[in-house]
């Protein structure tokens, strides 16, 4: 049986058909799920897409937070991944630790971004403005002991601390990531390298299925 | 009862204001100030209806709470919150 | 026919116009001639009144009505392309077509930079969008005045280039990347005679499927529904503005649009949605003079009558004219024709996205354009008159003033070994070679999830096509120095330098859209410049059997500077592509350690024509000497030999031969490598000769192999020219033979240049 996955897709989301092309090519069972769904129980996995939800006109994901949708993440079971503007999201409804700021350098990065994926090098595509990560002492301490930064940028280009690009909550149900995963799936379109969008989506299918 | 607010919400002192220093680089590079400390900011003005002072207030600090600013990261300072009439003078 | 009612203004809280002939706007302002005047009266057989004044303004100027350039570019081959004469044309890829076109976006740039270019990435996807395509590219060509203070442009120029730069490029990052399609490719130039006029071309591609296109042809009994935000007074004039010489004054500003990437998105998604509905029939995206031009157009296209009710468009601002909501720019608006059924779903859908929709009009049988304000009818004129301006002649100067730049004497070009080095520096950092890094990683390419790894380090950015498994490539070039030498031979040369750039990445162009820009075609130099365009254009075209699918065309680009003098742009006609991959896999611009690099195609000597050549701005501040000459056949021949090559898996990477000539050739592969091979250097026997080194001459490729054995036994048999010009190895170092450079010195320069200057 397929996992089910539902994509919350928030006016302005841009990044809701690849997710929905990756999930697909990597076994899920997903559909789109327009922001103002409430009940979300019959998914196996949540997804928050990449993009800019309602414009970002206040900070990214901050307007978001206040969809029906992600209120009712609150007390859902399955797995939740964020991506991107997702990530955003969940950090500012406090589902997740910190917060994303703008970009050390102020300016967008688009590029293919080296980084460290639990032990192993791996290569994802960034595309960000608001990708620098920032938490306090206290949640930091608590992340890196519980080891709950799962992803790190090997040559940090946006200023994250302590380089994390991406981030489990405590229970490792909820997860969050800047780098675009579901844009380095087809093999089409990288003749000479890897797939290692893929690793994501697959470790994310072990951990639901654990 | 109508209510004017003007919100000024920037990031926190600690965090590294990356345009800020940006500005602040720019200023340094034409000699106008050598360390202007620049720090950004955004303004939000709004409206607020209600019925007296006290429900104004909690209003307002929803608003803030729930949509402007974000703990984690940012700080707030409140400019301006009085009422207001439509017609001149009714202050 | 002229049942106009000519009351005086009501005193709603929208005045119509006054009527009387001393209180209209000089024919000079509404940018009309007397002749134009007395045509429209004899067309009409009466006075047009004052709101039809400015209704023809705005059709019958430059930007909307093409007046100079139609007769010409109607010349351009069409065949093989589809829905050529709509918003934007295609071509054919299997149960789908591909749409693209190019739009400028030049004098809203030069004014407000931000917003300029933001709306012109904003008005081309409305293009594709009114096609019922999904958008699913974006690329662009800017071209600036120089960065750092030089001969022709003073300190403060230079700043100014630099904060168009920024505003440019920070526009179509905001704006594209909030869109969610991918920015995918382009090209950045630099040149003094863009310092008051800089040129901002956008382009975008998108697909639908073959069956489900929709055009502008509004069928009878429509409805006409505006989706969008409220109309408010941003970008009058617009059109009427961009068909305008730019003075020195910022005052323009007004006459800007603010776009709202948020709303386009939402508008996207609406618009692809609604138009799935077979109750909505046609369908025009609202750019230069919005409503007034979107109604009229689809009116005429669909040959029916339309009645528009101007008290039922949402109006953002208090008190505006009649004319001002005709003419109003305001962003991320589009108009469709449906019926009763698709009006209600259009409804509902535009709630769903938080947009408005509001009926406005309704056509009919007949011929007439009828405005009218709370019952009363305001303007009435024949659809035909008001979309079909007087079209002129150009008179170019004769006899033809070409030979002056290319007779030319051209400086001497003896320097020493260390002087070529420094030049090879000089390259690197020069902002028309150097990486443009710094800008297109502002631009997210990689949204769709359709692009290829590293778009930018190849000749054409590959886009896969899911819906077809097939791949398909877009580029976007120009060559202003060249064009202006000779525009016919220029503009010939550009179109195989494209097909040269698609060849070198395993890709075959299908077809091109045009961008011209131009200076004012009143002036017989300018006249000359592009009816020669054209012509090189069309004739290249021809040789290759390929189409014109869509294009653009921006004239009186030229400024006066401080000094009282006039500086005109160099003709640049900017050429989109659309190509398709022949080969297994796309051929990037890339070399690996052991690597034999080979030079296929021209020899070039001494005398060879190299013309308009980067080295010779940047080392010998000289512009002229002959253009060279394509040769059809062994373009051809060296077509085959890299797909065969490729193929065959006889090749590593490929690059055509073009700014910077040989040796800007083979560093770009070399910088391009050396992130994965930080060890990467190469041997070559160069003769320190700049023309040799640096010379532009058509029909050559440098090509990487590990097989050195077999692309050679192939290229004899084939009788392909070629030279072998060195090995890669693992040194860190370029040895010319001549002079030796350590590469990531020059690679720190070459990435970097552009980021410290601005």
């Amino acid at each position: 049986m397929k996992l089910k996955a539902g994509i919350i897709v928030f006016l302005g989301t841009n990044c809701d058909r690849d997710t929905k092309m990756a999930l697909e090519k990597c076994g899920f069972k997903p559909e789109f799920v327009f922001h103002d769904t409430k009940n979300l129980e019959k998914y196996d996995l949540i997804v928050l897409p990449g993009g800019f939800s309602f414009g970002d006109y206040i900070r990214a994901g901050r307007l978001a937070k206040l969809s029906p949708a992600v209120l009712s993440l609150k007390n859902f079971k399955g797995f939740i991944l964020g991506i991107c503007n997702g990530f955003q999201i969940l950090t500012e409804c406090g589902l997740l630790p910190g917060a994303l700021i703008e970009n050390s350098g102020t300016k967008f990065i688009c590029q293919d971004e080296p980084l460290i994926f639990n032990d192993t090098e791996i290569n994802l595509p960034i595309a960000h403005k608001e990708g620098c990560f920032w938490a306090d002492e206290a949640d930091l301490k608590l992340i890196e002991e519980k080891n709950m930064a799962f992803l790190k940028y090997k040559n940090n280009p946006n200023g994250s601390i302590n380089d994390i690009a991406g981030l489990y909550d405590r229970e490792k149900k909820i997860m969050g990531l800047m780098p675009h995963p579901e844009r380095a799936i087809l093999k089409e379109c990288v003749p000479n390298t890897t797939t290692d969008g893929i690793k994501i989506f697959d470790f994310i299918q072990k951990e639901i299925l654990k | 009862m109508k209510y004017k607010a003007k919100i000024i919400v920037k990031l926190k002192e600690k965090i590294k204001d990356s345009k800020g220093e940006a500005v602040s680089a720019v200023l340094k590079r034409i000699n106008l100030e050598d360390d202007a400390k620049v720090r950004l900011g955004k303004v939000f003005e709004f409206e607020i209806s209600a019925a007296h002072a006290n429900e104004a207030d909690v209003k307002l600090k929803e608003i803030i709470d729930k949509v402007l600013v974000n703990p984690v990261v940012e700080t707030y300072e409140i400019l301006e919150f009085k009422p207001y009439s439509l017609k001149e003078g009714e202050k | 026919m002229t049942n106009i009612t000519n009351k005086k203004p009501n005193n709603n809280n929208i005045s119509s116009l006054p009527n009387k002939q001393q209180n209209r706007p000089s024919l000079k302002d509404l940018g009309l001639t007397q002749f134009e005047y007395n045509e429209i009266k004899k067309r009409l057989q009466r006075d047009p009144n004052t709101l039809e004044l400015f209704l023809f303004s705005a059709m019958w100027s430059e930007h909307c009505g093409y007046k100079h350039s139609k007769k010409y570019i109607k010349e351009l081959p069409k065949k093989n392309s589809c829905f050529s004469t709509e918003n934007s044309g295609g071509i054919k890829l299997g149960r789908h077509i591909i749409f693209f076109k190019t739009e400028s976006h030049n004098h809203p740039s030069a004014v407000e930079p931000y917003q300029g270019a933001a709306t012109g990435i904003g008005g081309i996807l409305r293009d594709i969008l009114a096609m019922n395509a999904r958008p699913i590219a974006l690329l662009n060509s800017l071209k600036f005045g120089p960065l750092e203070e030089g001969k022709n442009c003073t300190k403060e120029a230079a700043a100014r280039n630099k904060y168009l730069l920024n505003g440019v490029v920070e526009g179509i990052s905001d704006y594209g990347n909030s869109t969610g399609v991918p920015n995918i490719g382009g090209e950045t130039g630099f040149n003094d005679c863009f310092n008051l006029s800089p040129l901002v071309n956008v382009m975008a591609a998108g697909i639908a499927q073959k069956n489900k296109v929709k055009t502008s042809k509004v069928k009878e009994n429509s409805y006409i529904v505006l989706l969008g935000p409220r109309t408010g007074r941003d970008g009058l004039f617009g059109a009427a503005f961009a068909s305008k010489e730019l003075e020195s004054s910022s005052d323009e500003r007004l006459s800007v649009q603010i776009g709202d990437p948020y709303v386009k998105k939402n508008i996207i998604e609406a618009a692809l949605e609604i138009l799935k509905s077979k109750n909505v029939n046609s369908c025009q995206d609202l750019g230069a003079a919005g409503l007034l031009s979107s109604t009229s157009e689809m009116a005429a296209k669909g040959g029916v009558a339309i009645d528009l009710y101007l008290e039922k468009v949402p109006l953002r601002e208090k008190d505006m004219h009649l004319y001002e909501i005709m003419l109003s720019e305001s962003q991320e608006r589009m108009v469709f024709g449906a019926n009763k059924k698709g009006v209600e779903e259009i409804k509902k859908i535009a709630q769903k996205y938080e947009l408005n929709a509001d009926i406005i009009g309704k056509t009919r049988s007949g011929n007439t354009y009828n405005l009218y304000y709370k019952g009363s009818l305001k303007a009435s004129l024949p659809v035909n008159i008001l979309t079909e301006p007087v079209f002129y002649d150009l008179y170019p100067k004769t006899p033809a003033p070409t030979n002056i730049l290319e007779n030319k004497p051209i400086p001497k070009e003896n320097f020493s070994p260390e002087e070529i080095k420094h030049k090879i520096f000089k390259l690197c950092a020069a902002p028309e070679f150097a990486s443009k890094k710094y800008i297109y990683t502002q631009y997210d390419s990689t949204v769709g999830a359709r692009t290829y790894e590293n778009p930018h380090s190849i000749g054409v950015a590959p886009l896969y096509i899911f819906e077809e498994k097939k791949t398909i490539g877009f580029s976007m070039d120009s060559s202003p120095e060249k064009c202006l030498i000779n525009p016919y031979i220029g503009a010939y040369n550009l179109i195989f330098e494209c097909a040269r750039n698609a060849v070198s990445s395993g890709f075959e162009t299908l077809g091109i859209t045009n961008c011209l820009n131009f200076a004012n075609p009143e002036n017989p130099d300018i006249a000359f410049q592009f009816t020669q365009t054209i012509k090189g254009v069309k004739d290249a075209l021809e040789t290759l059997k390929i189409p014109v699918v869509s294009g653009n065309v921006s004239f009186y680009n030229e400024g006066i500077d401080k000094n009282g003098e006039k500086i005109k742009i160099h003709p640049v006609p900017t050429i989109g592509t659309l190509s398709l991959l022949k080969t297994k896999t796309p051929i990037y611009s890339t070399i690996q350690p052991n690597n034999t690099v080979f030079l296929i195609g021209k020899k070039i000597n001494k005398n060879s024509p190299a013309g308009g050549s980067l080295y010779q701005k940047l080392f010998l501040d000289f512009l002229g000497g002959k253009l060279d000459i394509i040769d059809f056949s062994l373009e051809e021949k060296l077509k085959t030999a890299i797909f065969k090559l490729k193929n065959k898996n006889l090749i590593t990477g490929a690059i055509d031969v073009s700014k910077g000539g040989t040796l800007g050739a083979l560093l770009i592969l070399l910088f391009n490598s050396i992130k994965s091979h930080p060890r990467l250097g190469f041997k070559g026997n160069f003769i320190p000769n700049i023309h040799l080194l640096f010379g532009e001459t058509t029909g050559r490729y440098l090509i990487s192999t590990q097989n050195k054995n077999e692309v050679e036994k192939y290229l004899i048999k084939t009788n392909t020219p070629f030279e072998i010009i060195g090995q890669a190895d693992t040194t860190g170092i370029l040895d010319l033979n001549f002079t030796k450079i350590r590469l990531c010195e020059l690679n720190e320069i070459y990435q970097n240049s552009i980021s410290k200057k601005v």
